[in-house]
């Protein structure tokens, strides 16, 4: 083999080495990079995915924290009305028996208060008997008497055993209350040995019980 | 087939006064016609001719037999002639020469015969003429004004016969030199090694060359030896017993030379070495022109060739690892820094995921804790707010005014009963006015008890109410009533006739 034929020989394997090794080099640089790029892609969408439960997650915490904020304003009002309710007087009422009755209104003792017809009047009287009687906790009625002229009070009790009854407030007499009947002498029911003079102008023409 | 029909020579002579001579002859077989033309041969003149054209008629046949008719002649009428072909032959060719021949050629074969193919060469111009005949007339005057246009133009073609001398030398001396056994350069053998011919232009000398020194040459391009003149000695070598030749130095007295048979450095006196012959070698030129062998030419050019393709197969094989290594590289570590940026973000929002976890989930802690607590105080207060008949509680103005606007009932009484339903404690109130007033539609009302409710609120005191119209009212003793209700409605539409004033209020729980 010539010189000129065995320099050539040596360029050529030469090259074909330089290729070869190139080519390896460029095919592993390849290789590396797609590994990357399907690394990448994974993170991507790996990131993707995060990026989407952290909206929902700061999405839940907004609806979370709104709710907190509202619940606390309601809550807020809740308590400043308990507070206030709180505060507030609170009544329990009962429907009394008969005897207690009695012995309330024994023990009462506005029908002692002096009538005047401007200053405490039959409706005074009545307004006080129910409210004493609230006081103690036995419900009671206030009972405006319409007659044939003007206008009664009296209060009336829903007892237990005997049912509604009314009482006059100015002197504790029980009253059966009728319609068409004079107040004073068919109504009410004095002491025994006593009674009222008639008056046409007391006849009951309706009453209404205000409880 | 082909049969030569017409022939003429033409040798051309430049004598010292540059003047022309020009003789012309026919060839052997046509003698007899050419005979008949004005060219004879002129056999007394004695020369010698510079140049030399020889052109050559020729008939190309069907291969049938041609009758030859006495004297020489072809019968061309009976022969099946489809075609003509002239051969120029030049022995010292020129550029310009041979181009005038192909004009001259050309316009000829288009004047008396047909358009013509020109095949030119270097010595030799073919011309074909194809389904062509001849006749003796169309010769003669073909021939004639052929010679005439030669003889007209010829002296402007004076060939030098440079190049020709120059190869002719060349190859003359390449034949005398590969005999020679000596590198002119290195006095070493030749008939082993490769030989290589070294012309030098200037002194118009061959020398031969080992390849060594060829390529010292080719590198340095200055001439091998500087001197201008050499003693070759010859002697008998003492150590192979040959007869060598060899130039040589005189060192302290001896002569130091190698022998060129055994490559042996000798030491000899200067006795024991024949004579000297001077040999006279070339001046040093300039820029000698180095001219190898023609095949060795060839393969150095080729060798050169495949060599410069090999390195440009290099140059690109590297531009393309380089442009490829550079693409895959900037995408490399592109693709490495969003990775690693992804990386990053990822970490960030794993992190963020985690925080924002861990707040959600005490964000909801907190929502069950204030739901709960809610919770109980809704239902304290829910159980603060319920209540009936039995159970009564003293409401908040809102509760109150939600209550009046919500119920419809006119009735006092009713009304109070669907408070007390509900546990709001609500009280009747019947409040003494004295006086009347007349409404402007005409109706007069007088003074007496008025029925209003009441509520003892927790947070704005006690507040009354009409039932019928649901104003709300704020009786005092010894006010007009009109004066007390809300917005004053009734003092538009009501005329008081007396004062119509509030005497006593009486609220009944």
């Amino acid at each position: 083999m010539k010189k000129e034929e065995k320099i050539e020989l040596i360029v050529m394997i030469i090259i074909i080495l330089i290729s070869i090794l190139t080519g390896f080099i460029l095919y592993k640089i390849y290789e590396s990079i797609s590994k990357l790029e399907i690394e990448t892609n994974i993170l991507q969408t790996e990131l993707s995915n995060k990026e989407d439960i952290l909206n929902n997650i700061n999405f839940q915490l907004t609806t979370t924290h709104n709710e907190i904020n509202q619940l606390n304003q309601n809550l807020k009002e809740t308590i400043n009305e308990l507070e206030k309710r709180k505060s507030g007087a609170r009544y329990t009422l009962h429907d009394p028996l008969y005897s207690e009755v009695r012995n309330f209104l024994r023990s009462d003792r506005t029908n002692t208060k002096p009538y005047d017809d401007n200053t405490f009047n039959c409706a005074n009287y009545a307004q006080e008997v129910n409210n004493n009687a609230e006081k103690i906790g036995i419900r009671c009625a206030f009972v405006a008497v319409n007659l044939s002229v003007g206008a009664h009070a009296l209060v009336g009790f829903n007892t237990i055993d005997i049912g509604l009854v009314y009482f006059e407030p100015q002197n504790d007499y029980e009253v059966k209350l009728q319609v068409g009947k004079e107040y004073w002498a068919d109504c009410v029911i004095p002491p025994s040995g006593y009674y009222y003079k008639r008056d046409p102008t007391w006849k009951i023409e309706d009453f209404t019980i205000y409880w | 087939m082909r049969v030569l029909f017409a022939s003429i020579t033409m040798d051309i002579a430049y004598s010292q006064d540059k003047k022309i001579t020009i003789k012309r002859y026919p060839t052997k077989y046509e003698t007899e016609i050419l005979k008949k033309f004005k060219y004879q041969l002129v056999d007394e003149e004695i020369y010698t001719s510079d140049n030399q054209i020889e052109l050559n008629m020729f008939y190309n046949t069907q291969r049938k037999q041609i009758n030859v008719i006495s004297g020489g002649l072809w019968d061309f009428k009976e022969g099946g002639v489809y075609g003509v072909d002239i051969d120029l032959k030049i022995t010292h060719a020129e550029k310009e020469l041979n181009e005038y021949l192909c004009g001259v050629i050309r316009e000829l074969c288009k004047k008396y015969l047909k358009p013509c193919i020109l095949y030119p060469g270097k010595y030799s111009i073919n011309c074909q003429i194809d389904d062509c005949t001849l006749t003796e007339d169309i010769v003669k005057k073909f021939l004639e004004d052929f010679v005439t246009a030669i003889e007209g133009k010829l002296s402007e073609f004076r060939v030098t016969k440079k190049e020709e001398k120059i190869e002719e030398k060349v190859e003359e001396q390449i034949h005398k030199i590969e005999k020679n056994e000596v590198c002119f350069g290195c006095g070493k053998d030749l008939k082993s090694l490769d030989i290589k011919h070294w012309y030098d232009k200037e002194s118009d000398k061959f020398f031969t060359l080992c390849s060594d020194c060829w390529d010292k040459r080719i590198k340095n391009k200055t001439p091998i030896k500087k001197e201008e003149e050499k003693e070759v000695y010859t002697g008998i070598c003492p150590v192979c017993h040959q007869e060598f030749k060899t130039t040589a130095e005189i060192i302290d007295g001896y002569y130091v030379f190698n022998c060129n048979k055994c490559n042996s450095t000798l030491r000899v006196k200067k006795e024991i070495l024949k004579e000297p012959e001077k040999v006279i070698l070339p001046k040093p030129v300039q820029e000698p022109i180095l001219i190898p062998r023609k095949d060795k030419i060839k393969k150095e050019r080729s060798f050169v060739k495949t060599i410069a393709i090999l390195v440009i197969m290099i140059f690109l094989l590297s531009i393309v690892s380089v442009g490829g290594y550079y693409f895959l590289d900037k995408n490399y570590t592109e693709l490495k820094e969003e990775k690693q940026n992804l990386e990053i973000n990822l970490i960030t929002i794993q992190n963020q995921l985690e925080n924002k976890n861990s707040e959600l989930n005490s964000s909801k802690s907190e929502l069950e804790r204030v739901k709960n607590n809610f919770q109980e105080n809704s239902s304290e207060l829910q159980s603060l707010k319920s209540g009936d008949n039995y159970n009564l509680h003293d409401p908040l103005y809102n509760e109150v005014y939600q209550f009046i606007k919500d119920d419809h009932s006119d009735d006092e009484k009713i009304l109070i009963k669907n408070a007390k339903n509900y546990g709001i404690r609500c009280a009747y109130v019947t409040v003494n006015i004295v006086g009347s007033v007349i409404k402007l539609l005409g109706e007069t009302s007088s003074g007496g008890m008025y029925p209003l409710v009441a509520f003892n609120t927790i947070d704005k005191g006690m507040v009354y109410f009409e039932s019928n119209t649901d104003y709300r009212v704020f009786p005092e003793i010894g006010k007009s009533y009109l004066n007390c209700v809300e917005g004053h409605p009734y003092q538009s539409g009501y005329i008081s006739l007396t004062n119509y004033t509030i005497t006593n209020i009486i609220v009944i729980w």
